[in-house]
């Protein structure tokens, strides 16, 4: 496997390299098709390893090779190598599968958009960071991706730059992730100081000996490090960069900031389940904040208007769904919801994706202003319909199995308040998501005669990814079918987890309720009668009531506009949700606004502050440059004398 | 009896006067002056160290001319590179005088912030 | 009677420093006797003394001697450094042909005065004497006095000789004068004796502390380190382009390395003496970190910033003094061989990007400098990111080096602040990528064509970069090795 692993990343640098070389002059309109084939090929690749790995199940040993020592001065070794187990099997799957689709929808998507070739620069290289951040076999390699493909996000963010918005919000994304990189790097900092190991193999090896089970290290090394994933996988209180990073193409939104690279930083913790395992009081955390923000962010999504907005807030509540996981130590569960969230996720990012290239829109559309489009759009809306259906966790599709098994990890854990919060925040995903397939495409089209004449269905370069996505958002979930006694995935990638869990076993027992099948599936059906009772209340708020009111209008008032329309939904939305629910939302908005953006503007005020001290001190006169040398030489003398 | 301390001291108050001079002054020229004022300061102190190696108050013992002449060599070497520093200085200043039609320091004040 | 006795010349030991000085003072005959030198032979010249001077410094590996009565040490580390040294004037060089055949400078004096800085800088990195050590940096000094006021025209330019000259003296005579109670208190200029000398049960006297704090605060000034930082913008920004980056990149390599040979004096780590400059430096690395990132924050000017962030740099660089151990030591030579392939390349596109009488000085001059030279703008990019500290770049695994050995030794705050400065530092980096890529360009500036000189320049900068930032190894190995014999 080794022989040819090392093309899988490489190959979409390469497409990067040709597109970003001689993309203008010589590839140009091929430059999509470039980035495509080198995705597909190591797609292939990456297949084929699954192949090798599969049969082998839990018995696959992992591949660790060096190819070559990047980094080797005395205790320090950092090698430029691969680290292939189950996990970065199941990751390079995903990444692949999900970026060759995007591509190939991209290449329909963006095909008259004068940025092309830098689009599809940017693109592969971020696939090829994202690779080498899941195939890594070094925490700084690792780290190499982690940058890279914040970097690329940043880049492809600010791409439409003309616009005062997207380089703003491509700044902030880039501000944000370094506040989390910043505990990053302390923390591999400082684990490389207590064990001396940053290769992952060493590090497993290591870790038990070098470290004290709930040690003060252990848990400072492990919250430093997630405080990095809240950064990267946007939870509590780093998630503020994500629902602006919508300002980017659709098929980035869908690639980077939903299917993939935000997923970096669960994928970084059940790399390290190791040495989490070890940290209960970081793991609790990590449980906490990803059910917090799962609810939060749920809640914030369901008052939103912008499609693509509320499938940000979305992503950020399933990425708090997978830390709860993490959180639990179901790190297997959060790797699979990782991967079925991929596909719905893409799935509903690229649907969006559909109808904004229906309005002839880059960027946002106004969920009031869409409505019917179910007529004009039959696959896009079968296949938005579909993942849906998933990421509201009705079975048997994908979202249900993966969601259904980390609710019930988190309650035959113990874990009862989790629990809660991710029923409630299940409740709130099936309401959103389907207020948005509602108002999409459900009703009567709400926008202008000229928009309506323009609405078009987006050519089959476009849907056939779309079914695929859809596709794989049926079926990814039966992978795993605890509930039916299949536990193909979980076997699967058992042995990732397996010293972790055997560490922490060791130190305490949790209260592990004996796996009562009834009880698993009463809580199933509940959760799922969550999920309807959401349905339901979407479906009565959005599509039953407003064509009873729009009825009623007409007999009493025929001339009313849509705009008005749009005022009543409203309405009726205040009148039957409870007031206070409302209130919480907005409190939810307001604490984002005041408290976690007026922070970080307050300590970008005083860098600013600081910057106009320096400016002012440098008055251009000599006199005063050798008065500050003089000052600081007696300074520096008294220092000195006081030390001795 | 004048003692190694008396030249120290002696060093010290020159090499002040020369820091006050670059700080008071605003002559470019009156600056370039203080400074070798300064540089001399830190010459009359290596040379009285050279003259009484181990502070000892007279004479000179054999092993300790080496030490001597490792100061005196030392204070040559700095007054060679204090001629060349007031040689490339004037030529800046002749420059700046041209530029400005003045030496003021205050003047020269374009760069900052 | 006794007869003096001529000690042994090694003259093999410094072949690379009579290779270099022979090189200028041919070039500077030339230039006398010869009329109409082109100028492309001058810069021929020039560099086959650097190449010759390279690749003999190349055969000295492995010498670790002494010679000249103590006063030159010819040990892997100054070898390693010179060859560093040699390479970044050989990228001068390059650039220089271009931008002085743009301003008309008197080329031939011009690539004299450089040469003749390098040799200070080579003297400074094989100086056992505090003696040479002086003369090196007094030789570096005042050849870039001259250099800095060469665009005789340019008020800016005058005035930043005018301000290095009078500030740079000053800081010069602190250095004397710390060298003067150093001299006193042990009898000795030389840093191998001293070095025995506090190893031994020397108590050092209150004069000798002062001494050393009158060290550091002249070499301080060499490399800008806070409050001796303040000449720096200035001169940075009024120099011509080439001689600023030789000043950033040579002159405070040359300041470190002086610094590295004073306050790394073998087996005296535990001496009280050791701890106290640490605390000392401490403070100064701690300020200039500070003072550097935010003073860069506000800068409208592109080589003011690069000042600033020079200033930076040579915060986190004397993190590697505080923290005191070989790990600091190695990174801090890592570091500077990176800084210096970043630092000269991002000045090189300063100078492609603009023009005779037209230079792109402001950063907002940068908007739209993709479309027009995505070469240029590309170029750009990689070096600013590589200042950042972005991986894959050299820039990443220095800072992480760095960090790694205040870390090390336990130095928690000062890794955490330079971590955090670190961050802030993106936003002022990205900025001119910001406009380079996402603003379109006010008005219509067309820069020169790309000459060949530059072209080298600008791709072995960036090839430096990128070899050491993905293949750091092989410099690793052998800095690794040299600081071991050291």
């Amino acid at each position: 496997m080794k022989t040819f692993a090392w093309l899988i990343p490489i190959l979409p640098a390469l497409a990067a390299l040709a597109n970003g070389l001689f993309g203008r002059r010589y590839i140009n309109e091929w430059a999509g098709h470039v980035a495509s084939a080198a995705m597909l090929l190591s797609l292939l690749l990456a297949f084929i390893c699954t192949m090798i790995a599969l049969p082998q199940g839990g018995d696959f040993v992992p591949v660790d090779h060096d190819y070559y020592t990047w980094l080797g001065a005395g205790t320090l070794s950092i090698p430029f190598g691969i680290y292939i187990d189950q996990l970065s099997v199941v990751m390079m799957m995903v990444v692949s599968l999900v970026s060759s689709i995007i591509f190939i929808y991209a290449i329909g998507y963006m095909r008259s958009d004068p940025g092309y070739v830098r689009f599809f620069t940017y693109m592969p290289l971020f696939t090829f960071f994202m690779l080498l951040l899941v195939m890594g076999n070094s925490l700084p390699l690792l780290f190499v991706g982690w940058e890279g493909v914040g970097l690329c996000s940043y880049l492809l963010i600010g791409y439409y730059y003309d616009r005062d918005y997207a380089a703003d919000a491509g700044k902030k994304a880039f501000i944000v992730n370094r506040i989390g990189d910043f505990g990053f790097l302390l923390g591999m900092l400082l684990l490389f100081w207590f064990t001396g190991a940053l290769k992952f193999s060493d590090l497993f090896e290591s870790a038990p000996s070098s470290f004290v089970y709930a040690g003060v290290p252990i848990t400072m090394i492990t919250l430093l490090l997630f405080f990095g994933a809240t950064g990267k996988s946007a939870q509590i209180p780093l998630y503020v960069w994500l629902p602006d990073a919508m300002a980017g193409p659709t098929p980035v939104s869908a690639l980077i900031h939903a299917a993939t690279m935000v997923t970096a930083g669960v994928y970084m913790v059940a790399r390290l389940n190791l040495l989490y395992s070890m940290a209960p009081a970081t793991l609790f955390l990590v449980g906490v904040i990803g059910g917090l923000t799962a609810l939060y962010a749920a809640s914030i999504a369901l008052v939103q208007r912008d499609a693509k907005k509320i499938l940000a807030y979305s992503t950020i509540s399933q990425l708090g769904y997978m830390f709860l996981a993490c959180g639990t130590g179901a790190y297997i569960a959060a790797i699979f919801h990782l991967m079925t969230h991929a596909f719905f996720k893409a799935c509903l990012f690229l649907g969006a994706g559909s109808v904004l290239h229906a309005f002839h829109r880059t960027t946002d559309v106004d969920v009031f202003e869409a409505g019917g489009l179910r007529k004009v759009m039959p696959f896009t809306r079968w296949t938005f319909l579909i993942s849906t259906i998933a990421i509201a966790g009705i079975p048997p599709l994908a979202g249900f199995f993966s969601k259904d098994e980390i609710l019930w990890k988190a309650f035959s854990g113990g874990h009862l308040f989790l629990w809660g919060l991710g029923i409630a925040a299940a409740f709130c995903t099936a309401l959103y998501i389907f207020r948005l397939y509602n108002l999409l495409f459900s009703g009567e089209f709400r926008g202008t005669g000229e928009q309506r004449m323009h609405l078009h269905e987006s050519p089959a370069l476009m849907w056939v990814p779309l079914a695929i996505l859809a596709f794989f958002s049926i079926c990814a979930g039966w992978l795993n079918m605890p509930l039916f006694g299949y536990h193909g995935f979980h076997n699967f990638l058992h042995p990732v987890t397996a010293q972790g869990h055997h560490l922490a076993e060791h130190a305490i027992h949790p209260p592990i309720l004996a796996s009562e099948h009834l009880l698993e599936w009463l809580l199933a059906i509940g959760s799922v009668l969550v999920a309807l009772a959401g349905i339901a209340f979407a479906r009565l708020l959005y599509v039953w009531e407003p064509t009873l009111a729009s009825r009623m209008e007409e007999s009493f008032q025929s001339a009313f506009t849509i705009l008005y329309h749009k005022y009543h939904i409203d309405e009726v939305y205040d009148l039957i949700v409870v007031q206070n629910y409302m209130r919480c939302c907005r409190a939810a908005q307001w604490f984002d606004d005041r408290v976690i953006i007026a922070g970080l503007n307050g300590l970008a005020n005083s860098a600013n502050r600081a910057a106009d001290t320096v400016r002012k001190i440098q008055t251009g006169t000599v006199t005063h440059y050798a008065l500050a040398t003089l000052v600081g030489m007696v300074f520096l003398v008294v220092w000195l004398f006081l030390c001795y | 009896m004048i003692s190694l301390n008396h030249y120290l001291i002696l060093s010290a108050v020159l090499f002040s006067v020369g820091a006050l001079g670059v700080l008071l002054r605003r002559n470019a020229l009156i600056i370039l002056m203080s400074v070798e004022l300064m540089l001399n300061a830190a010459n009359l102190a290596i040379v009285a160290f050279a003259r009484y190696p181990f502070f000892r108050e007279v004479g000179l013992a054999a092993e300790d001319l080496a030490v001597a002449g490792n100061g005196m060599v030392f204070v040559f070497l700095v007054m060679t590179v204090a001629a060349a520093e007031v040689g490339v200085g004037l030529a800046i200043i002749i420059n700046l005088y041209r530029q400005r039609q003045t030496i003021n320091i205050e003047i020269a004040n374009l760069l900052q912030g | 009677m006794t007869s003096i006795q001529i000690p042994e010349l090694s003259f093999s030991l410094i072949a690379p420093e009579l290779i270099l000085c022979t090189a200028a003072i041919v070039i500077l005959l030339v230039d006398l006797y010869v009329k109409n030198v082109e100028r492309i032979n001058i810069t021929l010249l020039a560099l086959i003394g650097i190449v010759l001077a390279f690749f003999s410094a190349g055969t000295l590996y492995g010498a670790s001697e002494l010679a000249f009565s103590w006063l030159i040490i010819r040990d892997d580390m100054s070898v390693v450094i010179d060859q560093i040294f040699l390479i970044g004037a050989a990228l001068i060089v390059l650039m220089s042909h271009h931008y002085s055949e743009r301003y008309h400078f008197p080329y031939g004096e011009y690539i004299v005065l450089l040469l003749f800085s390098t040799l200070g800088m080579l003297i400074i990195s094989a100086s056992a004497d505090l003696i040479t050590l002086f003369l090196g940096v007094e030789l570096v000094s005042i050849t870039l006095f001259v250099l800095t006021g060469f665009e005789k025209k340019s008020l800016l330019s005058g005035e930043a000789s005018l301000k290095y000259l009078l500030l740079g003296a000053f800081s010069s005579a602190f250095m004397v004068y710390g060298i003067a109670f150093i001299f006193g208190m042990c009898r000795t200029t030389n840093l191998i004796s001293i070095g025995s000398l506090l190893s031994e049960d020397f108590i050092g006297s209150p004069l000798l502390i002062l001494g050393f704090a009158l060290l550091l605060v002249g070499l301080g000034f060499k490399i800008a380190l806070a409050p001796f930082h303040m000449w720096a913008p200035d001169v940075y920004q009024g120099a011509p382009t080439p001689i600023t980056a030789w000043i950033a990149a040579g002159s405070k390599l040359a300041g470190f390395i002086a610094l590295v040979r004073v306050f790394s004096l073998p087996d005296i780590s535990f001496h009280p003496l050791a701890r106290t400059w640490v605390e000392g430096i401490w403070w100064l690395s701690l300020l200039t970190m500070i003072i550097g990132n935010a003073g860069a924050l506000v800068q409208k000017d592109i080589k003011r910033m690069l000042a600033y962030s020079s200033i930076a740099h040579g915060g986190y660089l004397s993190m590697a003094f505080v923290s005191h151990n070989d790990v600091g030591l190695q990174a801090l030579l890592f570091y500077l061989a990176a800084y210096l392939f970043m630092t000269i390349g991002a000045f090189a596109v300063v100078i492609a990007a603009g023009r005779h009488g037209e230079e792109r000085r402001r950063i907002s001059d940068f908007a739209g400098l993709a479309k027009r030279r995505p070469f240029l703008a590309a170029m750009m990019s990689l070096f600013l990111l590589s200042l950042a500290g972005m991986p894959p770049t050299a820039g990443f695994i220095g800072k992480v080096w760095l960090f790694g050995s205040a870390i090390q030794a336990q130095y928690y705050g000062l890794a955490i602040v330079g971590i955090l400065t670190t961050l802030f530092s993106f936003y002022y980096y990205l900025r001119v990528i910001v406009y380079m890529y996402m603003r379109d360009e006010e008005k219509e500036f067309e820069a020169e064509p790309l000459s060949v000189s530059l072209t080298l320049a600008l791709s072995l900068s960036a090839l430096g970069v990128l070899i050491l930032g993905v293949f750091p190894n092989t410099l690793m190995k052998v800095i690794t090795n040299s600081v071991i014999v050291l």
